[in-house]
């Protein structure tokens, strides 16, 4: 403040700021000017070379026209993990609770007048009467629901094939001839929704943990002294403090979530701040799990870890009537896109997903099992266990040397059995969606 | 911002009435302390020191009347009662801490406050915080199931604000007794809506104390507290529920210095040293405060009536053991002698440091002395 500015009366207020409302007479208020939110009207991607449409070039890093050559970069920063993070406010939670709905809405197109019909999860769309390409930001219950941060695609689409393959190629206990005979349909690079929580939690932890000690007691069977184990129970609390950054739930219930975990870990380092121009070309989709449904998948996942970090807490691995309170503190979320890479491919008249990390290029998806291998595989794992156990049976009628047979088959075949178990899981998860 | 300009005082001459009353300075020839009062006032004991008497001096005042005064709720029955009550509470006291003696010396007091008025013009800025609500978790596990308890979390949005004041405040009350903080932690607050447009005849009977704090040297003070209002205004101006980091660059004009009287009565007693405590009551809620020393003295005498019958039992009890050979029964009273003699040598410790410890309390609080 200038005093001379005070007293001659003409007081102006510094830039940037607007006059807010008052409720007291005589006091004048003055405030930052608000930011803007973006305009809701769709940008249209036409080169202002030749006029051609233009779309996003993973290679050239901006948009990229492919017949004159034209290129611009995107005009943004990148932000990585520090990109802005929004508390659970209130406000927030109602509009969040609001969801997109589920009406269609028209699009414009500014170069051949078309309306265009739209999904409210779509956030691109090509005009199929111009073939140009159009990005829109629907009308949001709230600015913070947005898609403000952006993974940029990194992986370029011609490689995606290959890494189909490859990746087609790998396990023993799928069909020999998928590679060859699996036919993939064109990848489609889509940027998927997701939400990333933090949250600090403090977790405290009561339980009776048993603690072992040998003890010598009389048998009275065999009239002899022997040790034997016995388990001290007792009544201990903890506390544990963890701190959970960016835990990522998918915000689509079109994807399988399945196979998105296991394109994970995406490097957020990479996040930009929104602008269309990365989405020129590419499918987008918008969120349709909400952000308190999200949430609550997010909180599911963080307590278990908080239960995990308490039992690891826990000297011992005897434990009983475990209970725990886990307080959450500092919870913030951020809505952003990841790109990934989407087809079907067909194998013996059936169609499986698969998806490539946009930016790391990880492929996952589902994968037909020879379940006979499988069988095979789980007999020879039983099978000595099974065999040495039926030696030791006529050993064990003769007594001695027969139970030492018989044991050892036991073991083999639980040891057989838990194999058994795992690849019988895995074999299920490759082919699930 | 302009120079601020301060009412000036005048010299009343000490046999000048002032404020259309019958009231006459005198002041407190060892204090200094200026009172108006009543021509019969004039040789009673200071009541604000209680070591001076009384007499006629001219004193430095506003002409202008007191705006407003809180008048005496209650009258000396009341006030003898309260006394009473206040020296009841105090084991082995002084022999003046007794309610007779602080009845009699009881004086009728009315104190000052300025009452300032003015406007206030000028560009602010802050930092306005708003309250807003957030949703955490508090998430249970036990019995193999989790259980969700949401909690509501009220934070603080802080955002710069800034702007420009015009305001007019009325009766911002600030100090115009340097003693001001100690009598009003001694007396407590008064009802400020119990006050009354001034009248002369109000004053009759009572010592009327003359600021000591002349509106130069509470300026500071009455700046702070217009610059709070403005504060507390613009606060609520921008709809916000807290502030911080409150700038003002503004005039304050045109000043207007009027004075607030409220009443207290005073009065005192001798302790062991012949040094006199004052009592003050708050003349409108009743409030009492003060220093209630109990006297050593009397700790020291009953300590050694105590300590005598305690030798002298000693003493008994050794002789009748001495003779138990010959008189058996002797032996019970020298076990009873011995037993009052041990009860009393320890009680003899109580009357010495009772009063010790007493006084280190009474010490910590602050009285109003001049």
């Amino acid at each position: 403040m200038d005093n001379s500015e005070t007293r001659s009366g003409a007081w102006t207020p510094p830039p940037g700021y607007q006059q807010a409302p008052s409720a007291v007479d005589g006091i004048v208020i003055y405030a930052p000017q608000e930011v803007q939110a973006p305009a809701e009207r769709p940008a249209t991607f036409k080169c202002p070379q030749c006029g051609a449409t233009t779309h996003y070039d993973v290679a050239a890093g901006g948009v990229a026209c492919e017949y004159c050559g034209y290129t611009a970069t995107p005009k943004t920063e990148q932000v990585g993990r520090r990109a802005q993070e929004f508390e659970f406010t209130l406000e927030t939670w109602q509009q969040a609770e609001q969801g997109w709905g589920v009406e269609r809405r028209l699009m414009h197109c500014d170069s051949c007048g078309a309306n265009l019909s739209l999904d409210e999860s779509t956030l691109t769309v090509t005009c199929p009467f111009c073939a140009s390409n159009k990005v829109t930001i629907r009308t949001s219950p709230g600015d913070e629901l947005r898609p403000r941060f952006l993974v940029p695609f990194k992986i370029q689409p011609g490689t995606t094939r290959k890494l189909a393959s490859e990746w087609l190629g790998r396990g023993w206990y799928h069909p020999a001839e998928l590679n060859a005979s699996a036919i993939i349909d064109r990848f489609t690079g889509v940027y998927l929704p997701f939400w990333t929580f933090d949250s600090e939690i403090t977790a405290n932890w009561r339980a009776q943990v048993g603690y072992e000690r040998q003890e010598r007691h009389y048998d009275p069977g065999s009239k002899q002294w022997r040790t034997r184990t016995v388990i001290d129970w007792r009544w201990e609390q903890g506390s544990v403090s963890l701190s959970i950054d960016d835990l990522m739930v998918s915000g689509s219930s079109r994807t399988s979530r399945l196979i998105l975990e296991r394109l994970y870990p995406y490097d957020l380092e990479a996040l930009v701040a929104y602008a269309p121009d990365f989405l020129a070309g590419w499918n987008a989709q918008a969120y349709d799990v909400t952000l308190p449904d999200a949430w609550e998948t997010g909180k599911t996942a963080m307590r278990e870890r908080a239960k995990e970090a308490c039992y690891e807490d826990i000297p011992t691995h005897h434990v009983r009537n475990f209970s725990m309170l886990a307080d959450f503190s500092d919870e913030v979320w951020r809505y952003i896109l990841l790109p990934v890479y989407v087809a079907a491919y067909r194998f013996e008249n059936e169609t499986f997903q698969v998806m490539v990390n946009g930016q790391t290029g990880a492929v996952a998806g589902q994968k037909p099992v020879a379940w006979w291998k499988i069988w095979l595989a789980i007999a020879a794992m039983l099978a000595p266990g099974v065999i040495i156990a039926l030696l030791g049976l006529p050993f064990l009628l003769l007594g001695g040397a027969g139970a030492i047979f018989f044991v050892i088959g036991f073991a083999l075949l639980i040891a057989g059995g838990v194999l058994s178990v795992g690849l019988y899981r895995r074999a299920v998860a490759s082919e699930a969606a | 911002m302009n120079a601020t300009e301060l009412p000036n005082s005048q010299i009343l001459e000490s046999l000048q009435t002032a404020w259309g009353s019958s009231l006459l300075p005198v002041g407190c020839d060892h204090c200094k302390q200026v009172f108006l009062a009543e021509d019969l006032r004039k040789g009673q004991a200071c009541p604000l020191c209680a070591r001076g008497q009384l007499v006629s001096q001219p004193a430095v005042l506003r002409s202008e009347p007191p705006e407003r005064l809180i008048p005496f709720q209650f009258g000396r029955s009341q006030v003898s009662q309260t006394l009473a009550d206040f020296v009841k509470g105090v084991w082995l006291h002084p022999p003046d801490f007794n309610p007779t003696s602080l009845i009699e010396r009881v004086s009728p007091v009315y104190w000052p406050m300025w009452l300032v008025d003015s406007d206030v013009a000028g560009a602010w800025q802050a930092e306005i915080g708003y309250d807003y609500q957030v949703k955490s978790s508090l998430e249970a596990y036990g019995n193999g199931q989790w259980r969700t308890n949401e909690v509501l979390e009220t934070r603080i949005r802080w955002e710069p604000r800034l702007g420009r004041a015009n305001r007019h405040y009325d009766n911002i009350r600030v100090p115009a007794f340097s003693r001001h903080q100690e009598l009003n932690a001694l007396v407590g607050d008064y009802r400020q809506s119990a006050a009354q447009a001034y009248q002369a005849q109000q004053t009759g009977g009572a010592l009327v104390l003359s600021p000591d704090l002349p509106p130069q040297s509470a300026w500071p003070v009455a700046q702070v507290r217009l610059d709070k209002m403005v504060q507390e205004e613009c606060r609520q101006a921008a709809g916000g529920q807290h502030v911080r980091n409150f700038s003002l660059q503004a005039d304050y004009q045109p000043l207007h210095w009027t004075q607030l009287l409220m009443p207290v009565y005073m009065t005192y007693y001798r302790d062991d040293d012949g040094q006199p405590q004052l009592i003050y009551i708050n003349g409108q809620t009743g409030v009492i405060g003060g220093r209630r020393m109990a006297s050593q003295r009397k700790g020291w005498l009953w300590g050694a009536v105590l300590a005598v019958v305690a030798l002298l039992a000693f003493g008994l009890s050794v002789l009748s053991f001495s003779f138990t050979g010959t008189l058996p029964f002797l032996s019970i009273a020298g076990i009873i002698l011995g037993f009052i003699a041990l009860v009393s040598g320890l009680a003899s410790i109580l009357p010495v440091v009772w009063p010790w410890q007493w006084n280190r309390k009474q010490q910590q609080i602050k009285v109003v002395q001049k």
